[in-house]
């Protein structure tokens, strides 16, 4: 292991990117988040810098005793003592959001060897327990982070209440304090322009619908992420069994309409999907937003079979790669946007040339 | 009648859309209908992504009641003179933090406003999920019966209050729960 765990991480393509869970052709990924607080602690929004510390300490001391998390080969990091570009690394790989490094004293993140387990320290709650795996897998997500949350909760004494449950910072989060989130790839339903509709409707259902990529209305790469809003008044299972039957639905919304437009609008797809493969593998400057819509047009294509020789693993690694933090360390020093664009560029021709 | 796109040639094609309630109406020449068809843009993401917290809890309406309190005279009712005594968190300081909790007491604290909150964006105001060392109890009817109680209070108090929208939500939690309680064969919930 280097000096560095960032370096380690690098090293890896994301673990949930690669393909191989179930429908995972639609959907990229499966993530269930715990917010859990301990008992007689101020809520990170209210605790001074050393309060956060001490709570830090303790938590830190519960997870050396879970060996994903603790044990040899997982990762643990303390933004307070790590550059900026390290951190966006973080941020870009999902392992973060912003809000955790906005509060740098007492803060740190424990990722294990595969990333597929995580936890932070002191974001909203003092607890985020993450788990994320490949395709759509959500009972067994859930099965795995119940043992991780069993098990610290035999060290730390939770926060909870016999009527409200779990207690957290927010009370959008209280009672199971369980996100579930899908990652899903739906070009069909964006090209057909049947996205705004279906958000309408699943907003109706108390879930929630938004873009992994591109700020307020702006959608990139046609990657969504559909959670659960209510954690209160329904058991985990009843909460996950519902997202659940959703997702499939839209899962098989999405593959109808992906026939569709494979039999009846041919030559428009080849047109889009070769674009696509064309501004990647041919262009001398990227930006973020062409690149990440361009590989949702490649994987399109791959997915119907349109491409015998591109592999999907490499194509889902470039949506997290070609991020402006991840370039930045490839590259070994400070991009400017122009730079950072003609670097995509390349790296993005470099990937399609050994990917064919 | 002239395409409204090129200027040009004889609209033969009337598109209706309807966009955020309104409705357009285009009058277009075959060409550039054929060429707007293909064009097929890549949609955009309605941002369905607002501040819960803020939305439901009426921060706004709140702080205002707090704000327009002269310093010692409180007018904005109870909550806005409130203080945690555990983590000295006000109400003002919710506001400013966009709906969060300074600790765990603060669901005592300020346990009206958090109720009423919680009745809109959760859907239901009782825990049926699992409990720390186990998970005894988790959907059982005794806990159902228990949520349906409170749920009952909660749906008369909306009624009075006129609050019809938060009162649908509880009246389909309500039947909901029922439906649970009569699939276990363990009906017998209050009425």
């Amino acid at each position: 292991m280097s000096e560095n765990p960032i370096d380690d991480l690098l090293r890896h393509p994301v673990s949930f990117l690669d393909d191989s869970g179930p429908d995972g052709d639609i959907a990229i990924s499966s993530r269930i988040r715990l917010a859990r607080n301990v008992a007689g602690h101020p809520f990170p929004p209210a605790a001074s810098p050393s309060e956060r510390e001490e709570l830090c300490e303790e938590v830190t001391a519960a997870v050396a005793g879970i060996r994903v998390l603790g044990g040899p080969g997982a990762a643990c990091f303390s933004p307070g003592t790590m550059s900026d570009l390290d951190c966006r690394i973080l941020l870009e790989r999902r392992l973060a959001s912003k809000e955790f490094f906005a509060r740098k004293p007492g803060t740190r993140l424990f990722v294990c060897p595969q990333e597929a387990c995580s936890l932070m320290v002191n974001e909203e709650d003092q607890i985020r327990l993450q788990v994320i795996r490949p395709g759509l897998q959500l009972e067994s997500v859930w099965r795995e982070i119940d043992v991780l949350d069993d098990e610290l909760g035999k060290v730390l004494e939770f926060a909870f209440d016999d009527r409200l449950g779990y207690l957290t910072s927010c009370p959008t989060n209280v009672g199971t304090g369980m996100r579930v989130s899908v990652m899903l790839h739906l070009p069909a339903l964006v090209l057909a322009k049947q996205i705004a509709p279906t958000i309408h409707g699943i907003g109706k259902l108390h879930m929630a619908v938004r873009g992994i990529f591109g700020e307020g209305t702006e959608n990139l790469g046609c990657l969504f992420q559909i959670s659960n809003q209510s954690t209160l008044g329904e058991s985990e299972n009843r909460i996950i069994g519902n997202l659940d039957r959703v997702i499939k639905q839209l899962i098989n919304c999405e593959k109808l309409v992906r026939r569709e437009i494979l039999e009846h609008r041919r030559t428009y797809l080849l047109d889009y999907v070769g674009r696509a493969y064309g501004l990647l593998k041919y262009s001398y400057t990227l930006s973020e937003k062409e690149a990440l819509n361009s590989l949702s047009g490649l994987r399109l294509g791959a997915d119907l079979g349109l491409f015998q020789d591109i592999d999907i693993k490499k194509v889902n690694a470039l949506f997290v790669e070609i991020s402006p933090a991840h370039l930045q360390k490839r590259a070994g020093l400070e991009l400017s946007s122009e730079a950072c664009n003609e670097f995509r560029a390349a790296y993005c021709r470099e990937k399609l040339r050994q990917s064919a | 009648m002239l395409c409204d796109k090129c200027k040009k040639n004889e609209a033969t094609v009337h598109i209706k859309e309807f966009h955020d309630g309104a409705c357009r109406t285009m009058h277009l020449c075959n060409e550039c209908a054929r060429r707007k068809d293909s064009e097929l843009p890549l949609g955009e993401l309605n941002d369905l992504g607002v501040n819960l917290a803020e939305v439901l809890f009426n921060i706004e309406k709140f702080a205002k009641t707090v704000q327009a309190a002269p310093p010692g005279q409180p007018e904005g009712g109870k909550d806005a003179e409130l203080a945690c005594p555990k983590c000295h968190w006000t109400a003002s300081m919710i506001k400013d933090s966009g709906g969060k909790l300074g600790c765990p007491e603060c669901y005592r604290t300020f346990g009206k406003m958090i109720s009423d909150a919680i009745a809109r964006i959760q859907r239901g105001t009782i825990h049926l999920g699992k409990r720390p060392g186990g998970n005894a109890g988790a959907d059982s009817p005794a806990r159902i019966n228990a949520e349906l109680r409170h749920l009952q209070a909660d749906l008369r108090r909306m009624i009075a209050g006129e609050e019809y929208e938060a009162a649908a939500v509880c009246r389909d939690r309500i039947s909901e729960l029922r439906e649970q309680l009569a699939r276990t064969g363990s009906g017998g919930a209050e009425q």
